[in-house]
């Protein structure tokens, strides 16, 4: 299975990774166990910064589309068809457009929504 | 009528034939597999293998013959030198320094090669100016190119190597370099090591290069990093047992013949008739 990656194209390269990776999951052409390369050796063999492969690798993680087994490397999730349709991006972005428009319907100004939120993102921080 | 001294005879056959096989025989098929290249695919039908005008590869080509030729005269002249002279040391010097200088002599054409190969590479890395890049969703492993035996017994010859050391070094014969033997086999190890790593996950050198044409290279290099370890091991266990045997007069002809086996080693990793030369053409788009 062969992936490739534009570095010209206005999408940040580690999500081209991600998508293509949970596009190769749902096209088969990556099943539940299959062995996928090391960082360092997809970094290298794309031309790509260590940190890119690791922060698209962290995050197919988290969307359990990819896991990690140790020094044995990386794999397929068993339940990755399923999981790689989700698209938290899209799930995040509908959730706050939905609150906000509550808020702004209360009658709340934008600015105190924004302050709101960098308030609840610090303390959430701290 | 004088007995004819047999050990030194021997020790000359062996040295005629390190010169033949490393600065004739070798090289010459070495030349012959290029010259197949660039007359099977030339720079009209495959630019992208000639990131220099076929000129500067002609020029390559003719400095490693030459470099050959002149090792393998003066390989002849050693020969001639030491048969007609009374001392039974190369050069009335000593015999393994004489051989050491004189097998880097004959390496040099190819460390001028192996020079002139990354040169080469990088540019042709330079004229591929794609703004895509491919890899392949597929992890490599060490083990998916060689055996694990394989690996074993390379570790073995290392173990095997270390306690040899520790035990002459009980009893060392003189010139015995005691730990420093140690250091060095486990530098030349790690160096090994350090190859065959970066043969498996360094990026590759070669823009254009299949991957299938990729996994049989690391595949071979790594097969031959792996011989090479338990040559060189082996090699240093027999060179320090004779000694310690009382047989150091044979440890000469037995570098000779480890020199010979380096060399056939080396030669075994250049494969150039497996390649796919279709990824080296003109694309479709730009003509």
């Amino acid at each position: 299975m062969e992936i490739i990656i534009d570095i010209d194209d206005s999408v940040p390269l580690f999500a081209q990774l991600i998508g293509q990776i949970k596009k190769a999951v749902l096209c088969d052409k990556l099943r539940p166990g299959d062995g996928l390369p090391s960082i360092r050796q997809l970094a290298n063999d794309l031309n790509l910064n260590n940190k890119t492969v690791a922060k698209a690798y962290r995050l197919l993680e988290r969307d359990s589309v990819i896991q990690t087994k140790g020094y044995r490397g990386t794999f397929v999730h068993p339940d990755a068809k399923a999981n790689s349709t989700v698209d938290l991006n899209a799930w995040v972005l509908t959730k706050m457009g939905e609150t906000i428009a509550t808020f702004r319907e209360s009658g709340v100004t934008d600015s105190e929504i924004r302050i709101a939120f960098g308030d609840v993102m610090n303390r959430r921080g701290n | 009528m004088p007995e004819p001294n047999w050990n030194f005879m021997l020790f000359y056959v062996i040295f005629l034939s390190q010169v033949l096989l490393i600065s004739f025989y070798l090289p010459r098929h070495v030349l012959s597999r290029v010259r197949r290249v660039v007359d099977t695919y030339p720079p009209s039908t495959h630019p992208k293998l000639y990131p220099v005008p076929i000129d500067t590869v002609e020029k390559a080509l003719r400095t490693y013959r030459n470099l050959n030729t002149v090792a393998l005269m003066a390989g002849f002249a050693l020969v001639l030198i030491g048969v007609s002279s009374p001392s039974e040391e190369m050069l009335n010097w000593d015999s393994q320094s004489v051989l050491l200088i004189y097998f880097f002599l004959q390496v040099s054409p190819v460390i001028l090669v192996a020079r002139t190969g990354v040169k080469y590479f990088r540019l042709m890395r330079n004229a591929h100016s794609r703004t895509t890049r491919t890899a392949e969703l597929h992890p490599r492993r060490l083990f998916d190119f060689v055996s694990p035996t394989f690996v074993g017994v390379a570790i073995l010859t290392y173990i095997t190597l270390l306690l040899l050391i520790l035990y002459i070094r009980q009893n060392p014969f003189p010139g015995f370099a005691g730990y420093v033997n140690i250091f060095a086999v486990t530098a030349l190890n790690m160096a090994l090591a350090a190859i065959g790593y970066a043969a498996i996950f360094a990026p590759r050198r070669d823009p254009h290069q299949a991957y299938e044409d990729r996994l049989r290279q690391i595949e071979l290099v790594v097969k031959t990093i792996v011989l090479t370890s338990i040559a060189a091991n082996t090699f240093l266990a027999i060179t320090f047992a004779l000694p310690a045997l009382g047989l150091r007069d044979f440890t000469d002809m037995f570098s000779m013949l480890y020199y010979q086996l380096c060399a056939v080693l080396s030669f075994r990793a250049f494969r150039i008739d497996n390649i796919n030369f279709e990824v080296y053409k003109e694309d479709p788009s730009v003509a």
